[in-house]
This record gives C-alpha cells, sequence and structure tokens, in this order.
C-alpha cells in the first residue's frame, strides 16, 4: 500500500498539525509514529484497488483474482489474511516450465501455508519454481523426480538463510511452511505436499451427471491416526515423539505436521539450542530429524471428465468438506469461484464463533487470528481440448502470486509471537 | 497513577459485587446451546462472543478487541487451547474475572488500572478453571504492583 502524496506531505495541517503551530518534539514524534504505521497498516474499509503485479485485488483483508486463463483452461484465486503477517504464499505460473524457452509447456500451482511466520512460504514462493525450471530443463522434461529435486533444492536453500541469519534472527528456526504444489504437463496431473493443504479434483460422473470429489493429496497432520503411527515407527526409542496436548495431537508437543520446509530446530540438533526461544527447545538432544522434509508425490493422468482442481490451506478445508467445495464450483460461474469459497469459509467461521460475518469481516488482522486461519484458494478449471494438447505448443507465460498486505516483518507493526 | 487506596476500594468494592449472588452484568448469559451451531444463538451487530473456563457465554461489544486485557486474554487462550477451529472462543479465565475487566473497560478507569490488571493476570499467568483462590491472588498481585 502506497500513502497518497497528500499525506507524505509534512507540513500538511491535517497530518501534523503541531508541527506547523508549535513546536512539541514529543506531539511530533507520537504523530510521525501514527503517520508511519498509518501508511503501513491497511485499511478494513479500504476500497478495492488493484494489487501491485498480479491484476488482483484488495477488499480490506481479502485479496481475490475472479479470472484468469492459464495453459489448461481458466483459474479463480481468492486470499484472505488473518495473521498480522499473512503467513499463506501462493502462486500460478503458467506457460514455460523450464529455463529452457523451449518448454516444455504447462500450468505450475503452489500453495503455502506458513507457521510461526512469513519467511519460509515467501521464500518458497520465490524460489520453489525457479528449481522446477532448472530440473526441467536438466531433465528435459517433466517428471515426479524433477519436483522432488526441487523440493530438495528449496529446503536446503532455506536452511542456509536460516544458517546465514541464525546469529542475529535466531527464531527464524522456528519458522516453517506446508508446501502443496500441482503441475499440470503432457495431459497429465503432478501432485506433491508436505503438511496439511490439500487438493480436491471435480470429476464428472457421466451416468449420473454429478461432479464428485476426488481428494489427491493425502495430509501429514498428526490429528490423523495414521501418521501418528508412521512417526512412531520412525521413531521407536522415543515414547513422546507425539502428545496429546490440550486436545490436540502435536509433534514433541509443538507441532501438528509431520513434514515441512523450514522448521530446522526439529530437524538440526544445532539449532535446538539458545538462543532460540525456551518454548521450542527439546529437552534432549535431536538424535535425528523428528520432521521430514520428503513431499509424497502422485501422478494423475487426466480424463475428459475432469472439470477442475480446488487447491487450499488447511484454513478453507477446517470449515468446508471435499464435496461441499466441489458442489459450490460446479453450481456457479467460474468466475469469482475461489472468492466465494473463501466467503463460505468465513460464514461458516463466523457462525461457529457465534458471531455475524459482517462482523467478522471488521476485525483487524492479527486479533482475527483468533476468529479463523489464513486462507487460500486456487480454483485451476481444465479445458479438455487444452490439456490433451502436447506440452510442446507454446502458450504465453503467466505469472499470479497471492496477494495480501505483504510487509517486509521488520516493519513497524507490533509481531505476534510464533506459535 | 490511581493510588493504592483508590484500587483497594474498587477491589473491595468488586468483591462485594461478586458476593452479592454473582449479579451478572447485563450481557453475561448461561452457556446454553453451546457445541450446536443453531443460528438463533448469534449474537447482535457488532459484537462477539467468548465463553469462560466455568462456561459462562459473554457477548462482547467488538470494540472491546483493541482493548490490552482482551488482547492478553485471547493469548493466553491461544497458549492454553491453541488455534480451534470448530466452535467458540473460550478464556482461560472465569466469569467473575472477565465481569471484572468489563467493568473496568466499561466505567474507563483509565489505562494505569488497566495496566494493574494486565501485570496481574501476565504474572500470575495461570488463571484457570479453580477459580476464587486464584482470583484472590491475583487481587494481592494487583495490589503489590503499586
Amino acid at each position: 500500500m502506497r500513502p497518497n502524496k497528500k499525506r507524505l506531505s509534512i507540513s500538511n495541517p491535517e497530518i501534523f498539525p503541531s508541527f506547523n503551530n508549535q513546536v512539541d518534539k514529543g506531539t511530533v514524534q507520537i504523530e510521525l509514529m501514527n503517520f508511519l504505521r498509518a501508511c503501513f497498516r491497511p485499511r478494513s474499509n479500504r476500497h478495492v484497488h488493484a494489487g501491485p503485479d498480479s491484476g488482483g485485488k484488495q477488499e480490506g483483508l481479502l485479496w481475490y483474482k475472479d479470472t484468469g486463463q492459464h495453459a489448461n483452461g481458466e483459474f479463480s484465486m481468492a486470499v484472505v489474511q488473518a495473521n498480522n503477517l499473512l503467513e499463506d504464499q501462493s502462486q500460478i505460473e503458467s506457460g514455460c516450465l523450464s529455463t529452457n524457452e523451449l518448454g516444455p509447456f504447462g500450468t505450475f500451482v503452489g500453495v503455502y501455508d506458513g507457521h510461526g511466520g512469513p519467511e519460509t512460504s515467501r521464500y518458497i514462493n520465490q524460489y520453489l519454481f525457479q528449481h522446477i525450471k532448472r530440473f526441467t530443463n536438466e531433465q528435459q522434461s517433466m517428471s515426479v523426480d524433477v519436483i522432488r529435486k526441487a523440493f530438495q533444492a528449496t529446503e536446503e536453500g532455506f536452511l542456509s538463510l536460516v544458517t546465514q541469519q541464525w546469529p542475529m534472527k535466531p527464531q527464524i528456526a522456528a519458522v516453517g511452511s506446508c508446501c502443496l504444489v500441482g503441475v499440470i504437463c503432457n495431459g497429465t496431473l503432478y501432485i506433491a505436499n508436505l503438511g496439511d493443504s490439500r487438493a480436491v479434483l471435480g470429476r464428472l460422473v457421466k451416468s449420473t451427471g454429478e461432479v464428485l470429489a476426488i481428494q489427491l493429496s493425502a495430509e501429514h497432520n498428526v490429528a490423523i491416526e495414521s501418521v501418528r503411527q508412521e512417526l512412531r515407527s520412525l521413531h521407536p526409542d522415543d515414547s513422546q515423539i507425539v502428545v496429546l496436548k490440550h486436545n490436540v495431537w502435536r509433534v514433541k508437543g509443538l507441532i501438528q505436521i509431520s513434514r515441512s520446509i523450514g522448521d530446522v530446530y526439529l530437524k538440526k540438533a544445532e539449532f535446538n539450542r539458545e538462543p532460540l526461544y525456551a518454548k521450542f527447545r527439546l529437552r534432549e538432544p535431536l538424535r535425528r530429524p523428528v520432521l521430514s522434509s520428503e513431499p509424497a508425490i502422485s501422478v494423475h493422468p487426466l480424463q475428459p471428465h475432469d472439470r477442475f482442481i480446488i487447491f487450499a490451506s488447511d484454513g478453507l478445508w477446517e470449515h468446508l468438506s471435499n464435496q461441499e467445495a466441489v458442489d459450490l464450483v460446479q453450481n456457479h460461474p467460474r468466475s469469482g469461484s475461489a472468492k466465494r469459497l473463501v466467503k463460505v469459509a468465513l460464514q461458516e467461521a463466523a457462525k461457529k464463533r457465534e458471531m455475524r460475518y459482517s462482523d467478522l469481516k471488521k476485525i483487524d488482522r492479527g486479533v482475527r487470528r483468533h476468529f479463523h486461519d489464513d486462507i487460500t484458494v486456487i480454483v485451476v478449471f481444465l479445458d479438455s481440448n487444452l490439456v490433451s494438447r502436447a506440452s510442446s505448443v507454446h502458450s504465453p507465460n503467466l505469472s499470479v502470486k497471492g496477494g495480501g498486505v505483504n510487509l517486509p516483518s521488520n516493519t513497524l507493526v507490533p509481531c505476534t509471537t510464533p506459535t | 497513577m490511581i493510588n493504592s487506596k483508590k484500587l483497594i476500594e474498587i477491589v473491595r468494592k468488586w468483591q462485594r459485587l461478586a458476593a452479592i449472588g454473582r449479579k451478572r452484568i447485563s450481557f453475561a448469559r448461561t452457556r446454553e446451546g453451546f457445541g450446536d451451531c443453531n443460528p438463533s444463538i448469534i449474537v447482535d451487530k457488532g459484537h462477539f462472543v467468548v465463553y469462560t473456563a466455568d462456561q459462562q457465554r459473554f457477548v462482547i461489544p467488538l470494540a472491546y478487541l483493541s482493548n490490552a486485557i482482551f488482547r492478553e486474554l485471547l493469548k493466553m487462550a491461544e497458549e492454553e487451547h491453541g488455534l480451534p477451529s470448530d466452535g467458540p472462543i473460550t478464556l482461560p479465565c472465569d466469569a467473575v474475572f472477565i465481569e471484572f475487566a468489563v467493568s473496568l473497560i466499561r466505567r474507563n478507569v483509565g489505562k494505569e488500572m488497566e495496566k494493574a490488571l494486565l501485570m496481574s493476570i501476565t504474572t500470575a499467568r495461570c488463571l484457570s478453571s479453580s477459580c476464587l483462590q486464584q482470583e484472590q491472588s491475583n487481587q494481592k498481585l494487583l495490589i503489590c504492583s503499586f
């Protein structure tokens, strides 16, 4: 957000009355702070305006792009911010999927739900797709191996960032992110996932005319019994690997997901020590990583009846079932699909909190996190004519990053403690 | 700056109030229909709902969300229960405490007094369902902090 010119003038009596009448250092200082805060703080009643680089629109804490065109059809995207700094990041990249401009061509979608801060999800948003392009070029095609290597390179890159920043900013060791990726290339859909975001396919059942929800990814969240079992079998010597705390299962009593990018304090012993906050430090030294960064990757040949894929962070799925979400997309116009899903999820959140949706929307970011999570939704529609086209067919490059009020983490806004 | 005499007076008054059959401030109601999402329990415009550890339901004006006491209580709730998404907000304190906090904010006793209460809750940190005892220790802390 950019302050308008009028506000920037220090001699403007509307902004700095005391500056012009009587020089009172204290007042000026306070007003200057207020002014700077005003510049950085989003206004919930702010008018709709276009985002910086994406053609998206911002309405209070909601960012959306109703419709756009990717290599395999249309898409719709929406993000609502709840955290003081948006921890959900997302992107859709269409066109060339390689550093070599000859292709292959296709669509890349990423949803990155960060925790403990925005650093990891922002890092992924910046680098993961670059790694994909680099490995696609090396192997001259899209594959599971390309995606796996790109995840690994992103994890390693973030680790070196943490190593570099650790002396000044040790809490970066406790920042991490889920990472959900979809790649459509050559009529094939690749889904790679770490953490608890989810991709759901809407597939038309010819005989009944219904559009069925098919979940394409599994969550790595210890709320799920099989994930707890997996962790227990990986750590047979640790009876405390998953702990039930206040009715919520957590890995080492700290985190609900079992796989992530970042969270190096649960992966490397050298980052699980002072000066990291005591609440993140384990009693016994880390002998091996307790969180994994290995994505689960699945490959789905797309069929003519596959209508759309919904990619979303858990903020959506805690309020909507797969089929509810698919029905909402199927039964309404394509344009604005993602925004509609976010809105229905918020209405549901308001209901659970026993308040009105119109009031929920008035709550400022930060405090808003007590009412719902950051929510990101990308709906990717599949045009069967375009999907079946060879990946060598050129399509124009497009890049949209999910908006929100993206501030650097060292601005004047008060920071919430990482959780 | 409020002197300690006045503070003790306020605390005494509050104790008296609490003793008189726990007369609830107008927006406290018993927790009925908790758990189901009956639209009839959705509150008036401009309000949000919190429950206390002793299961009392409070309807609070939205503006209180910017008050430091409520912010601290929400933060404590997050530490205590995480950020569950499946139901209403439950604060880790009891009804008497919320009534006191609300009466302070309502009467606009000023930042000093709010700060004192805040200090007492952040020092005590462990307001849990075992209410009265802790309430009393909070009073002490509240007085000691001046």
